[in-house]
Protein backbone atom coordinates (compact mmCIF):
# COMPACT_ATOMS: atom_id res chain seq x y z
CA UNK A 1 0.00 0.00 0.00
CA UNK A 2 2.49 2.27 1.45
CA UNK A 3 4.76 1.39 -1.96
CA UNK A 4 1.93 2.12 -4.34
CA UNK A 5 1.13 5.31 -2.19
CA UNK A 6 5.09 6.27 -3.04
CA UNK A 7 4.52 5.46 -6.84
CA UNK A 8 1.52 8.12 -7.33
CA UNK A 9 3.43 10.50 -5.14
CA UNK A 10 6.26 10.37 -7.57
CA UNK A 11 4.04 9.81 -10.99
CA UNK A 12 1.70 13.18 -10.06
CA UNK A 13 5.08 15.33 -9.06
CA UNK A 14 6.73 15.00 -12.14
CA UNK A 15 4.07 15.77 -13.97
CA UNK A 16 3.13 18.85 -12.10
CA UNK A 17 7.22 19.93 -13.05
CA UNK A 18 6.22 19.61 -16.65
CA UNK A 19 3.03 21.31 -16.10
CA UNK A 20 4.76 24.15 -14.06
CA UNK A 21 7.21 24.43 -17.10
CA UNK A 22 4.56 24.76 -19.57
CA UNK A 23 2.99 27.19 -16.90
CA UNK A 24 6.30 29.14 -17.16
CA UNK A 25 6.26 29.38 -20.89
CA UNK A 26 2.77 30.57 -20.83
CA UNK A 27 3.71 33.12 -18.33
CA UNK A 28 6.41 34.34 -20.56
CA UNK A 29 4.15 35.01 -23.83
CA UNK A 30 1.63 36.69 -21.24
CA UNK A 31 4.39 38.97 -19.56
CA UNK A 32 5.69 39.86 -23.34
CA UNK A 33 1.93 40.41 -24.59
CA UNK A 34 1.98 42.64 -21.69
CA UNK A 35 4.87 45.06 -22.02
CA UNK A 36 3.77 45.04 -25.83
CA UNK A 37 0.33 46.45 -24.14
CA UNK A 38 2.63 48.91 -22.21
CA UNK A 39 4.56 50.12 -24.57
CA UNK A 40 1.52 50.79 -27.10
CA UNK A 41 -0.07 52.49 -24.38
CA UNK A 42 3.00 55.05 -23.62
CA UNK A 43 3.28 55.20 -27.61
CA UNK A 44 -0.55 56.50 -27.97
CA UNK A 45 -0.15 58.86 -24.89
CA UNK A 46 2.77 60.30 -26.60
CA UNK A 47 1.56 60.55 -30.01
CA UNK A 48 -1.97 62.04 -29.28
CA UNK A 49 -1.45 63.48 -26.18
CA UNK A 50 2.32 64.41 -25.14
CA UNK A 51 1.45 63.27 -21.46
CA UNK A 52 4.96 63.45 -19.82
CA UNK A 53 6.33 60.12 -18.96
CA UNK A 54 5.58 60.74 -14.87
CA UNK A 55 1.93 61.01 -15.45
CA UNK A 56 1.89 58.49 -18.02
CA UNK A 57 3.19 55.57 -16.03
CA UNK A 58 1.68 56.64 -12.40
CA UNK A 59 -1.74 56.99 -14.83
CA UNK A 60 -1.15 52.69 -15.94
CA UNK A 61 -2.25 51.64 -12.88
CA UNK A 62 -5.43 50.76 -13.81
CA UNK A 63 -5.08 49.97 -17.50
CA UNK A 64 -2.35 46.72 -16.94
CA UNK A 65 -2.12 43.55 -15.14
CA UNK A 66 -0.51 42.83 -12.23
CA UNK A 67 2.20 43.24 -11.30
CA UNK A 68 3.35 45.28 -14.20
CA UNK A 69 0.36 48.08 -13.32
CA UNK A 70 2.28 48.10 -9.91
CA UNK A 71 5.49 48.12 -11.32
CA UNK A 72 4.82 51.27 -13.43
CA UNK A 73 3.13 52.64 -10.95
CA UNK A 74 6.34 52.32 -8.79
CA UNK A 75 8.00 54.26 -11.77
CA UNK A 76 5.86 57.05 -11.97
CA UNK A 77 6.20 57.51 -7.99
CA UNK A 78 9.43 57.27 -7.75
CA UNK A 79 9.72 59.85 -11.35
CA UNK A 80 7.39 62.16 -9.25
CA UNK A 81 9.94 62.77 -6.22
CA UNK A 82 11.98 64.38 -8.85
CA UNK A 83 15.68 63.42 -5.63
CA UNK A 84 17.93 64.16 -9.04
CA UNK A 85 18.09 60.52 -10.32
CA UNK A 86 17.54 59.68 -14.47
CA UNK A 87 15.03 58.40 -15.95
CA UNK A 88 17.37 55.51 -17.27
CA UNK A 89 18.38 54.70 -13.10
CA UNK A 90 14.70 54.83 -12.25
CA UNK A 91 13.12 52.45 -14.98
CA UNK A 92 16.22 50.04 -14.18
CA UNK A 93 15.80 49.82 -10.56
CA UNK A 94 12.03 50.02 -10.39
CA UNK A 95 10.97 48.45 -13.38
CA UNK A 96 13.36 45.78 -15.05
CA UNK A 97 14.34 44.79 -11.29
CA UNK A 98 10.89 44.35 -10.59
CA UNK A 99 10.47 42.08 -13.37
CA UNK A 100 13.72 40.19 -12.38
CA UNK A 101 12.58 39.97 -9.16
CA UNK A 102 8.18 39.42 -9.88
CA UNK A 103 7.92 37.88 -13.43
CA UNK A 104 10.89 35.03 -13.26
CA UNK A 105 9.30 33.31 -16.33
CA UNK A 106 11.10 36.43 -18.43
CA UNK A 107 14.55 35.60 -19.62
CA UNK A 108 17.83 37.68 -18.85
CA UNK A 109 17.78 38.46 -22.64
CA UNK A 110 13.68 39.88 -22.56
CA UNK A 111 14.53 41.96 -19.59
CA UNK A 112 17.45 43.03 -21.46
CA UNK A 113 16.10 43.91 -24.69
CA UNK A 114 13.84 46.76 -22.31
CA UNK A 115 16.75 48.07 -20.74
CA UNK A 116 16.91 50.19 -23.34
CA UNK A 117 14.04 52.20 -22.82
CA UNK A 118 15.32 53.91 -19.86
CA UNK A 119 16.66 56.49 -22.99
CA UNK A 120 13.39 57.48 -23.53
CA UNK A 121 13.74 60.28 -21.71
CA UNK A 122 16.56 62.43 -24.03
CA UNK A 123 14.80 62.90 -27.21
CA UNK A 124 13.87 66.77 -27.75
CA UNK A 125 10.68 65.94 -30.11
CA UNK A 126 7.96 63.16 -30.41
CA UNK A 127 8.49 61.79 -33.66
CA UNK A 128 11.55 60.42 -32.30
CA UNK A 129 10.47 59.37 -29.05
CA UNK A 130 7.81 57.67 -31.42
CA UNK A 131 10.19 55.81 -33.38
CA UNK A 132 12.00 54.95 -30.60
CA UNK A 133 9.51 53.22 -28.84
CA UNK A 134 8.61 51.27 -32.78
CA UNK A 135 12.57 50.08 -32.50
CA UNK A 136 11.53 48.25 -28.83
CA UNK A 137 7.80 47.64 -30.40
CA UNK A 138 9.79 45.56 -33.21
CA UNK A 139 12.30 44.39 -30.82
CA UNK A 140 9.66 42.65 -28.65
CA UNK A 141 7.61 41.07 -31.50
CA UNK A 142 10.09 38.44 -32.50
CA UNK A 143 10.56 37.53 -28.80
CA UNK A 144 6.70 37.02 -28.37
CA UNK A 145 6.36 34.87 -31.79
CA UNK A 146 9.53 32.81 -30.60
CA UNK A 147 7.88 32.51 -26.85
CA UNK A 148 4.53 31.47 -28.47
CA UNK A 149 5.83 28.63 -30.92
CA UNK A 150 7.76 27.47 -28.26
CA UNK A 151 4.55 27.07 -26.01
CA UNK A 152 2.89 24.83 -29.19
CA UNK A 153 5.88 22.98 -29.99
CA UNK A 154 7.17 22.15 -26.41
CA UNK A 155 3.81 21.95 -23.81
CA UNK A 156 2.86 18.60 -25.34
CA UNK A 157 5.75 17.05 -24.93
CA UNK A 158 7.12 18.71 -21.43
CA UNK A 159 3.18 17.27 -20.35
CA UNK A 160 4.52 13.42 -21.57
CA UNK A 161 7.79 13.99 -20.33
CA UNK A 162 6.84 15.16 -17.17
CA UNK A 163 4.33 11.98 -16.64
CA UNK A 164 6.60 9.66 -18.28
CA UNK A 165 9.67 10.64 -16.04
CA UNK A 166 7.66 9.44 -13.01
CA UNK A 167 6.77 6.16 -14.56
CA UNK A 168 10.51 5.68 -15.51
CA UNK A 169 11.46 6.59 -11.97
CA UNK A 170 8.85 4.16 -10.55
CA UNK A 171 9.79 1.21 -12.85
CA UNK A 172 13.55 1.75 -11.49
CA UNK A 173 12.86 2.48 -7.90
CA UNK A 174 10.45 -0.98 -7.82
CA UNK B 1 6.78 80.13 1.72
CA UNK B 2 9.79 81.48 -0.30
CA UNK B 3 11.94 78.48 1.23
CA UNK B 4 9.52 76.72 0.38
CA UNK B 5 9.74 77.56 -3.40
CA UNK B 6 13.39 77.79 -3.69
CA UNK B 7 13.25 73.70 -2.91
CA UNK B 8 10.71 73.27 -5.51
CA UNK B 9 12.67 74.87 -8.16
CA UNK B 10 16.11 73.03 -7.05
CA UNK B 11 14.13 69.89 -7.97
CA UNK B 12 15.28 70.50 -11.41
CA UNK B 13 18.69 70.66 -11.11
CA UNK B 14 20.91 67.18 -10.70
CA UNK B 15 21.94 66.34 -7.26
CA UNK B 16 25.73 68.09 -8.06
CA UNK B 17 24.06 71.15 -8.85
CA UNK B 18 21.87 71.55 -6.35
CA UNK B 19 24.19 71.24 -3.30
CA UNK B 20 26.22 74.11 -4.68
CA UNK B 21 22.71 76.05 -4.57
CA UNK B 22 21.69 74.78 -1.31
CA UNK B 23 25.00 75.93 -0.04
CA UNK B 24 24.49 79.34 -1.58
CA UNK B 25 21.08 79.96 0.23
CA UNK B 26 19.91 82.20 -1.91
CA UNK B 27 16.58 84.21 -0.61
CA UNK B 28 13.95 83.24 -3.53
CA UNK B 29 12.76 86.40 -3.19
CA UNK B 30 15.83 88.15 -4.60
CA UNK B 31 16.23 85.20 -7.00
CA UNK B 32 16.18 86.61 -10.61
CA UNK B 33 17.57 84.28 -13.32
CA UNK B 34 19.83 81.15 -13.08
CA UNK B 35 22.42 80.62 -16.48
CA UNK B 36 23.89 77.17 -17.55
CA UNK B 37 25.93 77.09 -20.26
CA UNK B 38 27.72 73.87 -21.38
CA UNK B 39 31.46 74.33 -20.54
CA UNK B 40 31.04 77.78 -18.66
CA UNK B 41 30.36 79.11 -15.24
CA UNK B 42 27.10 78.86 -14.08
CA UNK B 43 25.76 82.41 -13.16
CA UNK B 44 22.69 83.81 -11.20
CA UNK B 45 21.48 86.95 -10.82
CA UNK B 46 20.61 87.74 -7.51
CA UNK B 47 19.47 91.06 -5.91
CA UNK B 48 19.63 92.23 -9.26
CA UNK B 49 23.39 92.09 -9.92
CA UNK B 50 25.16 88.79 -11.68
CA UNK B 51 27.22 86.60 -9.52
CA UNK B 52 28.96 83.08 -9.73
CA UNK B 53 29.08 79.86 -7.43
CA UNK B 54 32.08 78.08 -6.55
CA UNK B 55 32.61 74.48 -6.16
CA UNK B 56 31.83 74.51 -2.61
CA UNK B 57 28.36 76.48 -3.60
CA UNK B 58 30.06 80.31 -2.28
CA UNK B 59 28.58 83.40 -4.02
CA UNK B 60 31.99 85.09 -5.93
CA UNK B 61 31.79 87.71 -8.82
CA UNK B 62 35.77 86.27 -9.68
CA UNK B 63 35.19 84.26 -12.91
CA UNK B 64 38.07 82.10 -12.34
CA UNK B 65 36.61 80.81 -9.06
CA UNK B 66 33.14 80.23 -11.08
CA UNK B 67 32.00 76.39 -11.00
CA UNK B 68 31.48 75.36 -14.76
CA UNK B 69 29.20 73.15 -15.83
CA UNK B 70 29.20 70.18 -17.81
CA UNK B 71 27.20 69.11 -20.61
CA UNK B 72 25.53 66.22 -18.60
CA UNK B 73 24.40 68.42 -15.75
CA UNK B 74 22.43 70.94 -18.22
CA UNK B 75 21.12 67.64 -19.74
CA UNK B 76 20.63 66.66 -16.65
CA UNK B 77 18.61 69.43 -15.91
CA UNK B 78 16.66 69.71 -18.75
CA UNK B 79 15.49 66.15 -18.26
CA UNK B 80 14.33 66.62 -14.21
CA UNK B 81 12.95 70.53 -15.32
CA UNK B 82 10.89 69.03 -18.37
CA UNK B 83 9.57 65.89 -15.87
CA UNK B 84 11.94 63.59 -17.99
CA UNK B 85 10.14 64.36 -20.73
CA UNK B 86 11.19 67.00 -23.39
CA UNK B 87 9.07 65.98 -25.77
CA UNK B 88 5.81 66.92 -24.43
CA UNK B 89 7.41 70.78 -24.57
CA UNK B 90 8.42 70.51 -28.41
CA UNK B 91 6.23 73.49 -29.49
CA UNK B 92 7.12 75.76 -26.70
CA UNK B 93 10.81 73.98 -27.40
CA UNK B 94 10.13 75.47 -31.12
CA UNK B 95 9.65 79.49 -29.73
CA UNK B 96 12.62 78.95 -27.27
CA UNK B 97 11.20 78.34 -24.03
CA UNK B 98 9.21 75.85 -21.90
CA UNK B 99 7.14 76.68 -18.41
CA UNK B 100 7.77 74.16 -16.02
CA UNK B 101 5.81 73.87 -12.46
CA UNK B 102 5.52 76.93 -10.41
CA UNK B 103 5.45 79.51 -13.46
CA UNK B 104 9.00 79.60 -13.82
CA UNK B 105 10.13 79.77 -17.63
CA UNK B 106 13.07 78.40 -18.79
CA UNK B 107 14.80 79.92 -21.91
CA UNK B 108 16.73 77.16 -24.44
CA UNK B 109 19.79 78.17 -26.97
CA UNK B 110 21.40 75.39 -28.91
CA UNK B 111 21.20 73.92 -33.03
CA UNK B 112 18.27 74.77 -34.37
CA UNK B 113 16.74 72.41 -36.55
CA UNK B 114 15.16 74.55 -39.67
CA UNK B 115 12.71 72.78 -42.38
CA UNK B 116 11.56 74.89 -45.25
CA UNK B 117 12.00 78.16 -43.50
CA UNK B 118 10.26 77.21 -40.68
CA UNK B 119 12.06 76.61 -37.04
CA UNK B 120 10.90 72.37 -36.65
CA UNK B 121 13.04 72.16 -32.91
CA UNK B 122 15.99 72.94 -31.21
CA UNK B 123 18.95 69.97 -30.58
CA UNK B 124 21.68 69.55 -28.78
CA UNK B 125 20.61 72.30 -25.97
CA UNK B 126 23.79 73.95 -24.45
CA UNK B 127 22.29 76.99 -22.81
CA UNK B 128 19.34 77.48 -20.82
CA UNK B 129 18.06 80.50 -18.78
CA UNK B 130 15.67 79.76 -16.06
CA UNK B 131 13.91 82.82 -14.95
CA UNK B 132 12.07 82.33 -11.26
CA UNK B 133 8.53 83.43 -11.51
CA UNK B 134 7.72 85.90 -8.57
CA UNK B 135 4.24 87.26 -7.55
CA UNK B 136 4.83 90.53 -5.92
CA UNK B 137 0.88 90.40 -4.60
CA UNK B 138 -0.01 94.11 -4.19
CA UNK B 139 3.11 95.51 -5.89
CA UNK B 140 -0.21 96.90 -8.15
CA UNK B 141 -2.16 98.42 -5.62
CA UNK B 142 -0.39 102.03 -5.56
CA UNK B 143 -1.08 101.95 -9.78
CA UNK B 144 -4.31 100.85 -10.03
CA UNK B 145 -6.43 103.50 -8.79
CA UNK B 146 -4.81 105.70 -11.70
CA UNK B 147 -5.83 103.14 -13.88
CA UNK B 148 -9.95 103.14 -13.53
CA UNK B 149 -12.23 106.04 -14.20
CA UNK B 150 -14.90 107.07 -11.90
CA UNK B 151 -17.79 104.50 -12.44
CA UNK B 152 -14.38 101.85 -11.50
CA UNK B 153 -14.17 101.36 -14.99
CA UNK B 154 -10.78 100.11 -15.97
CA UNK B 155 -8.85 102.36 -18.82
CA UNK B 156 -7.08 100.64 -21.97
CA UNK B 157 -3.46 100.60 -20.07
CA UNK B 158 -0.35 99.83 -21.60
CA UNK B 159 2.54 99.01 -19.26
CA UNK B 160 6.03 99.90 -20.87
CA UNK B 161 9.25 98.66 -19.78
CA UNK B 162 12.13 97.29 -21.35
CA UNK B 163 13.13 93.17 -20.40
CA UNK B 164 13.67 92.07 -16.76
CA UNK B 165 11.95 95.25 -15.08
CA UNK B 166 8.35 94.05 -13.81
CA UNK B 167 6.23 94.26 -16.45
CA UNK B 168 4.92 90.89 -16.57
CA UNK B 169 4.71 91.17 -12.72
CA UNK B 170 2.77 94.02 -12.56
CA UNK B 171 0.48 92.81 -15.21
CA UNK B 172 -0.10 89.48 -13.34
CA UNK B 173 -1.24 91.70 -9.97
CA UNK B 174 -3.33 94.30 -11.83
CA UNK B 175 -5.65 91.02 -13.32
CA UNK B 176 -5.18 89.75 -9.76
CA UNK B 177 -6.62 92.70 -8.21
CA UNK B 178 -9.35 93.73 -10.89
CA UNK B 179 -10.32 90.13 -10.41
CA UNK B 180 -10.97 89.93 -7.02
CA UNK B 181 -12.25 93.61 -6.78
CA UNK B 182 -11.23 95.88 -4.16
CA UNK B 183 -13.08 98.76 -2.19
CA UNK B 184 -15.06 100.84 -4.87
CA UNK B 185 -14.31 98.83 -8.00
CA UNK B 186 -16.34 95.34 -8.09
CA UNK B 187 -14.73 92.46 -9.26
CA UNK B 188 -14.56 91.68 -13.25
CA UNK B 189 -14.21 89.13 -15.41
CA UNK B 190 -10.67 89.12 -16.59
CA UNK B 191 -9.58 86.85 -19.49
CA UNK B 192 -5.86 86.32 -20.00
CA UNK B 193 -4.15 85.37 -23.19
CA UNK B 194 -0.66 84.04 -22.13
CA UNK B 195 1.02 83.00 -24.93
CA UNK B 196 4.51 82.21 -22.89
CA UNK B 197 2.60 80.86 -20.14
CA UNK B 198 4.16 83.44 -18.13
CA UNK B 199 1.41 85.49 -16.51
CA UNK B 200 -0.78 82.75 -15.12
CA UNK B 201 2.57 80.05 -14.83
CA UNK B 202 0.38 77.57 -16.10
CA UNK B 203 1.32 73.83 -15.47
CA UNK B 204 -1.06 71.49 -17.45
CA UNK B 205 -3.48 74.01 -17.39
CA UNK B 206 -4.01 75.01 -13.98
CA UNK B 207 -2.75 78.56 -13.35
CA UNK B 208 0.25 78.41 -10.58
CA UNK B 209 -0.13 82.01 -9.74
CA UNK B 210 -3.10 83.65 -7.99
CA UNK B 211 -4.80 85.87 -10.92
CA UNK B 212 -8.43 86.26 -9.06
CA UNK B 213 -11.31 84.46 -8.80
CA UNK B 214 -12.75 86.06 -12.17
CA UNK B 215 -10.29 85.07 -14.24
CA UNK B 216 -10.02 82.57 -17.26
CA UNK B 217 -6.51 82.23 -18.78
CA UNK B 218 -6.02 80.87 -22.12
CA UNK B 219 -2.59 79.12 -21.83
CA UNK B 220 0.15 78.89 -24.80
CA UNK B 221 -2.46 80.53 -27.52
CA UNK B 222 -1.25 82.91 -29.93
CA UNK B 223 -2.10 86.52 -28.59
CA UNK B 224 -4.09 87.99 -31.84
CA UNK B 225 -6.13 84.50 -32.21
CA UNK B 226 -6.30 84.04 -28.18
CA UNK B 227 -8.30 87.48 -27.40
CA UNK B 228 -10.80 86.84 -30.02
CA UNK B 229 -11.83 83.12 -29.05
CA UNK B 230 -12.14 84.82 -25.63
CA UNK B 231 -14.14 87.34 -26.32
CA UNK B 232 -16.38 85.09 -28.37
CA UNK B 233 -16.55 81.92 -25.71
CA UNK B 234 -15.97 83.69 -22.58
CA UNK B 235 -17.09 87.41 -22.49
CA UNK B 236 -14.42 88.86 -20.23
CA UNK B 237 -14.99 92.58 -19.13
CA UNK B 238 -10.95 92.71 -19.73
CA UNK B 239 -8.65 91.30 -21.43
CA UNK B 240 -5.04 91.07 -20.69
CA UNK B 241 -1.95 90.48 -22.71
CA UNK B 242 1.78 90.04 -22.50
CA UNK B 243 4.25 91.93 -24.71
CA UNK B 244 2.44 92.74 -27.65
CA UNK B 245 4.17 93.82 -31.04
CA UNK B 246 2.85 92.41 -33.98
CA UNK B 247 0.19 93.93 -36.53
CA UNK B 248 -1.85 91.03 -35.40
CA UNK B 249 -1.83 92.14 -32.07
CA UNK B 250 -2.47 95.41 -32.98
CA UNK B 251 -5.03 94.60 -34.77
CA UNK B 252 -6.98 92.47 -32.47
CA UNK B 253 -6.82 94.78 -29.37
CA UNK B 254 -8.48 96.91 -31.73
CA UNK B 255 -11.34 94.75 -32.38
CA UNK B 256 -11.54 94.02 -28.54
CA UNK B 257 -11.98 97.52 -27.95
CA UNK B 258 -14.41 97.47 -30.42
CA UNK B 259 -16.18 94.36 -28.81
CA UNK B 260 -16.81 96.49 -25.68
CA UNK B 261 -13.72 95.02 -24.48
CA UNK B 262 -11.33 96.80 -21.28
CA UNK B 263 -7.60 96.43 -22.41
CA UNK B 264 -4.68 95.98 -20.13
CA UNK B 265 -1.06 95.08 -22.39
CA UNK B 266 2.26 95.21 -21.62
CA UNK B 267 5.13 96.20 -24.28
CA UNK B 268 8.92 96.35 -24.84
CA UNK B 269 9.73 100.03 -24.80
CA UNK B 270 11.27 102.29 -22.57
CA UNK B 271 9.04 105.64 -22.81
CA UNK B 272 6.54 106.59 -24.88
CA UNK B 273 8.94 108.15 -27.52
CA UNK B 274 10.46 104.48 -28.46
CA UNK B 275 7.12 103.17 -28.68
CA UNK B 276 6.36 105.75 -31.44
CA UNK B 277 9.08 104.68 -33.42
CA UNK B 278 7.77 101.14 -33.65
CA UNK B 279 5.59 101.63 -36.85
CA UNK B 280 2.46 98.60 -35.54
CA UNK B 281 2.75 100.60 -31.91
CA UNK B 282 2.57 104.62 -33.00
CA UNK B 283 -0.47 103.09 -35.30
CA UNK B 284 -2.07 101.97 -31.82
CA UNK B 285 -1.00 105.67 -30.34
CA UNK B 286 -2.52 107.62 -33.11
CA UNK B 287 -5.69 105.76 -33.15
CA UNK B 288 -5.60 106.88 -29.68
CA UNK B 289 -6.40 102.85 -28.38
CA UNK B 290 -5.04 103.18 -25.20
CA UNK B 291 -5.93 105.94 -22.28
CA UNK B 292 -3.63 105.01 -19.51
CA UNK B 293 0.39 104.20 -19.87
CA UNK B 294 2.16 102.88 -17.44
CA UNK B 295 5.94 103.31 -17.63
CA UNK B 296 8.67 101.45 -15.43
CA UNK B 297 11.86 102.55 -14.35
CA UNK B 298 14.45 101.26 -16.37
CA UNK B 299 16.86 98.75 -14.02
CA UNK B 300 14.99 99.18 -11.14
CA UNK B 301 12.59 96.21 -11.18
CA UNK B 302 9.00 97.25 -10.55
CA UNK B 303 9.38 100.63 -9.96
CA UNK B 304 7.25 102.83 -11.86
CA UNK B 305 8.62 105.63 -13.48
CA UNK B 306 5.54 107.65 -14.14
CA UNK B 307 1.66 107.04 -15.56
CA UNK B 308 0.65 108.68 -18.51
CA UNK B 309 -3.38 109.60 -20.01
CA UNK B 310 -3.92 109.48 -23.75
CA UNK B 311 -2.55 112.93 -23.99
CA UNK B 312 0.89 111.65 -23.08
CA UNK B 313 0.59 114.28 -19.71
CA UNK B 314 1.60 112.80 -16.74
CA UNK B 315 -0.77 111.32 -13.74
CA UNK B 316 1.76 110.39 -11.74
Amino acid sequence: MLKIFGALLICVSSTLIGVELVREMRQRVQALKEIKKMLLLIRGEIQFAATGLTDLFLEMGGKMEHPLDELACQVGRKLSEQDGTSFAQVWEAEFCDGLRKQVTALTKEDIQCLEGIGELSGTPDRAMQLGTIDLYLERLEPRIQEAADAVISKAKMYHCVGAMCGVLLVLLLI
Amino acid sequence: MGTAVYEDVLKIFPVSVRALFKNAAFQYEQLQEIRMRSGRPLCVRYQGRECFLTAAGERTNCVRDAFCVNDRQLQETLQLASGYSLYSYEEEIRQGYFTIRGGHRIGVAGKVIVEGGTIRGIRYITCMNIRLSHQVRGCAAPVLPYLLDRNGRLYHTLILSPPRCGKTTLLRDLIRLLSYGSGDAPGRTVGVVDERSEIAGCYMGVPQNDLGIRTDVLDCCPKAEGMMLLIRTMSPEIVAVDEIGSAADAEAIESAIHCGCRVLATAHAENLEEIQRKPIMSACLSNRLFERFVILQPAACGRVREILNEEGERLC
